[in-house]
């Protein structure tokens, strides 16, 4: 069968070495697509902070490795990596949002058509199925093209469809990197004005917080 | 199941999206589809009369291999030079550039390094006249559709769809391109009709279906230096690398002092920085091409540096000894290339290559016999 298959896989999804070549605790506890020496690479910095008065968690330091890797996921288009993203926090994320409906922040439709997936939302689907893809871009643009002031108006750029699937839900807001916030404070702004019950936010990656 | 580009066959190093396998070993360059074929738009194009200009006169060995190299590729044969360090070899390839580009035909000179390529690029805008050219590297676009492309070995896989009638390869032996079957495999679909590689070590695997041409002399046709070896425990190299500079600089001549790894240069230029005017360059140092020009100007007594500096640079009347030489980061290519920094100008033609090791690694004898036979014109 030549296809990926998450449990008989041997080999790390980013180096390609033998996962099983350093024996790690982590790799004892948990099945993880990538071996110990890839893993080392994550600058993990898993903390909460409060964000206009709502829950934001992040969980990765934007260093170079990630940036890689997200180029390679996003730039390269290789799906496999989705899985790789959210891996060490997917049991405790799968408990703790099982009954959140995940809104993921749009990408610019044009790219996902070259890449054949919407990045963000593959990420959101390994932690369950329950995902809002309302949100989306009324015009493509880059984020990392755009100045810092050119940023500031992002909030005029992005729109919301079927509003009424989040209303009284707990909702969370899924985002891959957190640099001038203003993409999402506008998600959060927009998934407010449907009055769901419960707001929170989650980012992959940020180099300030 | 196999990548028509790198030819990988683990199954566990492909993935589907929409319904298409994609091999994954070779993602770095673009995403390649295992059911994709390459349709190929290769045309000619019709340009001005491309001509060049030398200031000063090939030798009669450049001139022969020039034209060797010409007839070759009109009689639709590859070519491999072993050309020895400081030999002139980027010359010999402006004539058969030159036919080619007259033919309307594309061309690319590629490497391994992209300060190669700069400097490359400047001097065929230098020397050629009316040519559509572009160069590329990682994180520099000109022109993909240009006539003449100059570029890294890394970014060939923008062409691989178009590919080029004539492709030059220079330091075929360099780091990152040689060993690796990908960047190997990419240069193979981008060549549509002959190509050309050159390099100052060659193997006899590396020759495949090529004529090699030999050019074992220098421009200024002196025998190549010859490295000598010192044999002592590491903790006293350092205090010879002090004996050696000294007498160097008493004869007013510059060192390029070689180590294996970029802890050491730190060490090292720290260490002889209280008695000598020594600068360490490595990959993760900054201003780089302002501490070669502060040796080249005499302002420095040396150069402490990686393997970084061991090809592309030429420094007149430069010394080179090497610490620590039985590191593994020092095969026989290395030491060649190192070796090859010395004695490249006509008037300084001669200079010391100083070897210190506490063996005799396989090697440095490798590099030295290969030496030795190249002087003798074998």
């Amino acid at each position: 069968m030549y296809l990926y298959d998450s449990k008989t896989q041997q080999e790390c999804l980013i180096c390609f070495e033998n996962l099983h070549k350093d024996i790690s605790l982590v790799h004892l506890v948990k099945k993880l697509p990538i071996c110990l020496s890839c893993l080392r690479k994550f600058d993990i910095n898993d903390h909460t902070i409060l964000f206009h008065q709502y829950r934001l968690r992040i969980l990765y330091k934007y260093n170079d490795f990630f940036q890689s890797l997200l180029y390679q996921y996003k730039g390269l288009y290789d799906l496999a990596l989705k899985d790789v993203f959210l891996c060490l926090f997917q049991d405790e994320l799968k408990e703790r949002y099982k009954d959140y409906i995940i809104v993921v922040a749009p990408s610019s439709s044009k790219s996902n058509e070259i890449r054949g997936f919407a990045p963000m939302e593959q990420i959101a689907f390994t932690i369950h199925d329950q995902v809002f893809l309302g949100l989306y871009k009324k015009e493509d643009y880059k984020q990392s093209d755009l100045s810092y002031s050119q940023r500031k108006k992002v909030k005029d750029k992005i729109g919301i469809r079927n509003k009424d699937m989040l209303k009284g839900k707990k909702v969370l807001i899924i985002d891959d990197v957190i640099t001038s916030s203003s993409t999402l404070r506008t998600c959060l702004s927009l998934v407010q004005a449907c009055s769901p019950s419960i707001i929170e936010l989650l980012v992959l990656s940020s180099s300030h917080w | 199941m196999e990548c028509p580009r790198c030819h990988n066959q683990k199954a566990t190093r492909f993935y589907k999206v929409n319904d298409r396998y994609y091999c994954r070993y070779c993602i770095q360059f673009s995403r390649q589809y295992v059911d994709e074929y390459d349709r190929f738009h290769l045309s000619k194009k019709k340009s001005a009369y491309v001509h060049y200009q030398l200031s000063f006169e090939l030798s009669h060995i450049q001139k022969k291999i020039s034209s060797l190299l010409k007839e070759n590729y009109i009689n639709q044969k590859n070519s491999l030079v072993l050309a020895v360090c400081g030999s002139g070899k980027t010359e010999i390839v402006f004539e058969l550039i030159k036919y080619a580009l007259n033919q309307g035909e594309r061309v690319c000179f590629c490497t391994p390094r992209k300060e190669l390529c700069k400097e490359l690029y400047d001097r065929f805008l230098l020397h050629f006249n009316q040519v559509d050219l572009s160069l590329v590297y990682g994180g520099h676009i000109e022109n993909l559709e240009s006539q003449f492309i100059i570029c890294t070995t890394h970014q060939l896989y923008r062409f691989e769809k178009t590919g080029f009638h004539l492709i030059i390869l220079d330091e075929a032996d360099a780091f990152p391109f040689y060993g690796n079957c990908v960047l190997e495999e990419i240069f193979q679909r981008c060549v549509k009709g002959q190509y050309v590689k050159m390099s100052a070590t060659i193997e006899k695997d590396d020759i495949q279906n090529e004529e090699l041409l030999i050019m074992n002399r220098r421009y200024h046709q002196h025998d190549l230096p010859l490295p000598y070896k010192r044999m002592m425990p590491i903790i006293f190299q350092k205090y010879y690398i002090i004996y050696f500079l000294m007498k160097m600089k008493a004869q007013q001549k510059k060192v390029l002092i070689f180590t294996p790894l970029i802890k050491d240069v730190e060490e090292m230029s720290h260490f002889l920085a209280k008695w000598f005017q020594v600068k360490g360059i490595h990959s993760k140092s900054q201003h780089n091409k302002e501490t070669i020009e502060l040796l080249k100007n005499g302002q420095l007594d040396g150069i402490v540096c990686t393997t970084i500096l061991e090809r592309g640079i030429t420094i007149e009347d430069v010394q080179v000894i090497v610490y620590n030489c039985e590191h593994h980061v020092f095969n026989a290519r290395t030491l060649i290339q190192i070796a090859g920094r010395v004695g490249r100008k006509p008037n300084a033609y001669d200079g010391k290559i100083c070897f210190l090791s506490s063996s005799y690694t396989k090697e440095m004898k490798k590099c030295i016999y290969t030496i030795q036979r190249l002087n003798r014109n074998v």
